[in-house]
């Protein structure tokens, strides 16, 4: 998957957490906290939900890299380039 | 304009207590506060709130920061337009000014409600949940959760199992939260067994957590739809308490009454 692609299904994943939101207006340098009524468990569901569609394993050391939609796209990048 | 929330003499805070300032969302929004919420922030944390996509979180986002001055403001002789505010190794938010705080403080927030629990000194996090939360609760604990904590919530009749898995995350939040360090530490480096009328207790599965006995847990139900935790980082010997106060910051602060 190309970065453009990732994003895709990061965004895919939040409309799913969050229904009926319009993400239009995300901005991906800030972190999804600072812009959504995020908390942990939806953002558990998040980790969850990638490992459930493209079998990735994040450890939680890595949490923090997940923090914005830019830095979650970097971390995401090597790991789905090949899928 | 007077920027003193109209509450007629200063509180006090023993350090064998734990108060908690509960914001009830519609009640805010009823008195359309919105206006003076953002007078009173500067002007970096009226920016951070107007960041927020959706104006549910903006909202929310007003009424925690000055949910937290008016709750601290209440302690002090520091009015609640002259505290400021930077974010811990973790994100979690410290008092910056005035330099010599020995209060402690956590916000949570869920849907209709916001909670911000001062402690006199000691370290504290709080988690809120709205019971009618959506949840994934079977593959969050078995991902997540230690083993004595799955099976527990597998003993649990199956109507209740989402609220006993509340219970069980609003105390893994809260301690998280308290600690400081967030999800980096696995959850199931730490457990809690709940019991009927009895406070939680922890084990640290993780030696690096420290000792368990140097940490308090409360746990308890929130007008009917909320679950609550509490964890306080002061020693078993000495027992704290839990109390609540109502407020609208700004409007009014009234004393509830104890809640653990």
């Amino acid at each position: 998957m190309t970065p453009a692609e990732i994003r895709g299904q990061v965004l895919d994943i939040l409309e799913n957490i969050a229904p009926d939101e319009d993400l239009d207006s995300l901005q991906d340098d800030v972190s999804f906290r600072e812009q959504l009524e995020m908390d942990s468990m939806d953002f558990l569901d998040i980790v969850m939900e990638l490992r459930k569609r493209h079998r990735i394993q994040i450890p939680e050391e890595d949490y923090g890299q997940l923090a914005s939609m830019a830095s979650t796209v970097e971390y995401l990048t090597p790991l789905m380039k090949d899928i | 304009m007077n920027l003193n929330p109209p509450i007629s003499s200063a509180w006090t805070l023993d350090r064998d207590r734990v108060d908690l300032w509960c914001v009830r969302w519609d009640a805010a929004l009823a008195l359309q506060m919105e206006d003076e919420y953002r007078r009173l922030l500067p002007e970096a944390e009226r920016a951070a709130c107007d960041r927020f996509v959706f104006a549910s979180g903006r909202q929310q986002c007003l009424i925690s920061r000055v949910l937290v001055r008016t709750a601290l403001a209440a302690y002090t002789n520091v009015a609640p337009d002259g505290w400021r505010f930077s974010a811990g190794a973790f994100g979690k938010p410290q008092v910056d000014h005035p330099t010599d705080c020995p209060l402690g403080f956590n916000l949570s927030h869920t849907a209709g409600l916001i909670a911000c629990a001062v402690s006199q000194g000691s370290i504290l996090g709080v988690d809120v949940e709205d019971l009618g939360r959506r949840v994934s609760d079977e593959s969050i604990a078995g991902r997540y959760f230690a083993p004595e904590e799955v099976a527990a919530l597998g003993m649990s009749p199956p109507l209740e199992r989402s609220t006993r898995f509340l219970e069980f995350w609003t105390l893994k939040e809260a301690f998280l939260k308290a600690h400081g360090a967030g999800l980096s530490i696995p959850l199931r480096a730490f457990s809690f067994t709940l019991a009927e009328n009895q406070p939680p207790r922890v084990q640290f599965h993780d030696p690096s957590l420290g000792d368990p006995r140097h940490w308090q847990f409360f746990a308890f139900r929130f007008a009917d739809r909320y679950q609550v935790a509490v964890a306080v980082n002061r020693p078993m010997e000495t027992p704290m308490s839990v109390r609540w106060v109502d407020t609208v910051p700004l409007r009014y602060a009234r004393l509830g009454g104890r809640l653990a």
